[in-house]
């Protein structure tokens, strides 16, 4: 029986998303919890990725190709998970602010925090603070996440977080930011929760806020 | 008389049936593939020229591409104020200069950058002036104590005001593109007169890579083209995430990209001066960061060289950029790689060659003093060595005879200022004079001479009357 959740945690580390999916669905169908195929095989098989990806053995290619293998048995075990079970507190929304059209990086965080197992919400580029605010009306999240990679952008990340205060949505969410120009020193003076260098990073911190 | 622009082209990734299975492979690309474009002026153009418009999808075939290469022009001048500071990008010559649109600036010895402002533009602008090997400059910086709508205006302006040099620059919009023609026009005495002698050019990052047009920009890039002045285009694709992994891969797709917009410009306006801005980055496979000291870019650079020289079009591109967080030996033996590629390459304007720190996201004077040496080095090489019966210097080998020396010979006085380069900043004295004069580093020494060029150097004369003229039409920051 641990067979198999190993078989899943190998597959997924591997990418290979359709046999993961397959696989979780013989471990449901072999008799293992929801819970169990979850923490003991996508999530062991993400953790080992995130391991290694941090000690270099892994290249980000490997570790989306992986997460996205996490997608597709999540997308077999989601609505068999109890609310309690689910990995995430809740969801995810992440932008990159208004006036700034730079996306790798934020593409890069969303798909690392989605193999990580956050379900997330992608506003796109050039987004304005009114629209964070209805999304965070709208999808309920847990956690709003903001890029910017230009100085002169930088200053919309403030403008969004006055926008959630004046929605009086502000303390409902947790509010991370990052981007090149961004610093741990910018994020506290425009009162933001939380500052991430880079994706992996942006997942562990994120774990810690959700 | 032009500054000299030394030939490359001795450095060739490519054999001439590469450059041709590239160029088939791009054309295919753009035929089967195509770009995606959303800006509607763009569109029309591109329908109406004979492209296949599927929705926001353009599939270009290759006698667009041929009939483009037609009108498009071989040679560039990208003037400066004087005849003196002329560049002509035509051929193999090479030019380089400083670059990038930075936010900020590496103090002297320190090892955090702060945020620039328009009075550090001018320092770097007036510090590019006085190098020697600085060709051309790219605005080095891009202000933050300046409200963003006054940016396009006031760093062309605190460029011009420094310099002799060409300036050339991003605009950031249509408006700002409009004040920046302006500027010039007031300056040179009407926009006839500024495109006979065009000392400002635009940079347009007009490319999302891959392949889509940035809907934004391209009105820039229109509205420029549209006044006939010469405009570089620029995509930035990083291997390994904007393209493909492959250096070859990256080729096709940056040359396709760059086909595609100077069919553009041709069919916005036939015949108008453009810079084909290949700007082959790379991604760090470990993070997914963008990579500019990577050796492969230079590598890219030559073989992107190549493609240009082999339709004719004067190609923008970079080159001594480095990873490097401080002017250390990394960005050292980085910059030198990437430059020299380049340059060896036949690359015509090099932008980044001077200055920078962290790939493009800082500049730093003391880099830019070590980065003009570099630069001084590379164009030594380009120079080559000179062969006639003179240089081989059989007559002074007799006059010396064997167990004689050359130190004080006739023929050694004529060659040895121009034979060699002479570094400025390396040092090259005896341990024990380095030891006494402090054992400072090439940083160090940098610093200084950062100092002493800024305190000696004067920019050009700059006309007051028609400084009362631009101040009075557009709000000026700098003092
Ligand atoms: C690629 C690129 C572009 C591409 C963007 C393509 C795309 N789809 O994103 C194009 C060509 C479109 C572009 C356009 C422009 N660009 Co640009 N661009 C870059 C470049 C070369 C790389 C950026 C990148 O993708 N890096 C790789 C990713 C993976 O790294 P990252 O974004 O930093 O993300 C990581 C972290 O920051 C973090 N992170 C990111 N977001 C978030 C969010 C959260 C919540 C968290 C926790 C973490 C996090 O995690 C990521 C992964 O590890 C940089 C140079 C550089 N050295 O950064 C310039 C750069 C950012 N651009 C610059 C400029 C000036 C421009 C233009 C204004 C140029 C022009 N004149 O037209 C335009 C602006 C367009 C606009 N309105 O946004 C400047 C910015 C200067 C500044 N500091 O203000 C830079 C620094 C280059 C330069 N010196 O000129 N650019």
């Amino acid at each position: 029986m641990a067979d198999i959740l190993q078989k899943i945690a190998s597959k997924l580390y591997e990418g290979e998303d359709e046999e993961v999916a397959e696989l979780v669905q013989q471990a449901l169908d072999s008799g293992l919890t929801p819970k169990e195929i979850l923490q003991d095989g996508l999530i062991a098989g993400m953790d080992q990725v995130g391991k290694d990806f941090k000690a270099g053995d892994l290249f980000v290619p490997e570790v989306l190709i992986a997460a996205r293998a996490m997608h597709a048995g999540m997308n077999v075990l989601r609505p068999l998970l109890a609310a309690s079970d689910s990995p995430t507190v809740g969801k995810y929304v992440i932008g990159t602010v208004k006036g700034d059209l730079h996306d790798i990086g934020k593409n890069l965080v969303k798909m690392m925090l989605e193999g990580a197992g956050f379900e997330t919400v992608d506003l796109g580029t050039d987004v304005a603070p009114e629209a964070f605010v209805r999304a965070v009306q709208e999808h309920k999240p847990r956690i709003v996440g903001m890029s910017a990679l230009l100085t002169t952008t930088m200053v919309n990340m403030k403008s969004t977080i006055d926008a959630l205060q004046e929605a009086g949505l502000r303390d409902s969410v947790k509010i991370m930011v990052g981007g090149a120009p961004v610093t741990a020193a910018f994020a506290q003076q425009i009162g933001a929760d939380a500052y991430a260098p880079d994706a992996a990073t942006a997942v562990d911190v994120a774990r810690k806020l959700a | 008389m032009a500054r000299p622009g030394p030939e490359g082209g001795q450095y060739r990734p490519l054999t001439d049936e590469q450059v041709r299975e590239i160029h088939r492979a791009s054309l295919a690309v753009l035929e089967t593939t195509g770009v995606l474009v959303e800006n509607e002026t763009a569109l029309r153009l591109y329908r109406e020229g004979g492209a296949l418009v599927d929705g926001h999808r353009v599939r270009i075939p290759p006698a667009m591409v041929q009939a483009a290469l037609k009108t498009v022009p071989h040679r560039v001048l990208l003037a400066g104020r004087s005849e003196a500071d002329d560049i002509v990008l035509e051929g193999r010559r090479v030019y380089a200069g400083t670059g990038g649109s930075p936010t900020m600036i590496l103090d002297a010895g320190a090892d955090t950058p702060r945020p620039g402002t328009l009075q550090d533009l001018a320092m770097m602008a007036r510090l590019a002036d006085a190098l020697a090997h600085c060709d051309f400059v790219v605005a080095p910086l891009y202000p933050t104590d300046v409200p963003r709508e006054d940016v396009p205006v006031n760093r062309f302006y605190t460029c011009l005001r420094n310099t002799g040099k060409h300036v050339m620059g991003g605009v950031d919009s249509v408006a700002g593109a409009r004040q920046v023609i302006r500027l010039g026009a007031l300056l040179a005495g009407g926009e006839d007169r500024l495109r006979a002698r065009p000392f400002i050019s635009a940079i347009t990052s007009w490319m999302v890579s891959p392949l889509r047009l940035d809907t934004e920009v391209t009105d820039i890039l229109l509205e420029w083209c549209g006044h006939g002045l010469p405009v570089a285009l620029s995509s930035a694709p990083m291997a390994g995430s904007t393209s493909p992994v492959t250096l070859a891969g990256t080729l096709v797709q940056l040359n396709a990209e760059q086909l595609s917009g100077i069919v553009l410009t041709q069919l916005a306006r036939p015949g108008t001066p453009v810079l084909a801005g290949y700007i082959p980055g790379v991604a760090d496979m470990k993070t997914g960061g963008y990579l500019g000291g990577a050796v492969e870019f230079g590598m890219m650079q030559a073989a992107a060289a190549q493609l240009a020289h082999f339709y004719g079009v004067p190609i923008y591109g970079s080159g001594g950029m480095s990873d490097a967080k401080i002017p250390d030996a990394q960005a050292g033996y980085e910059k030198m790689a990437t430059f020299l590629l380049a340059a060896m390459g036949g690359c015509n304007y090099i932008h980044h060659a001077i200055g920078m720190v962290t790939n493009m996201s800082a500049v730093s004077m003391e880099q830019a003093v070590m980065d003009d040496e570099i630069v001084g080095m590379a164009m030594r090489v380009l120079r080559g060595i000179d062969i006639t019966e003179e240089t081989m210097a059989q007559e002074a080998i007799g006059r010396v005879g064997p167990g004689g020396h050359y130190l004080m010979d006739a023929h050694t006085v004529r060659h040895m200022r121009r034979e060699f380069f002479y570094p400025r900043v390396a040092d090259r004295q005896t341990r024990a004079m380095w030891e006494e004069d402090g054992k400072r580093d090439a940083r160090a020494r940098a610093c200084e001479r950062v100092a002493a060029v800024l305190a000696a150097h004067q920019p050009p004369a700059w006309p007051v009357d028609v400084d009362a003229a631009i101040r009075r039409e557009f709000r000026i920051w700098l003092e």
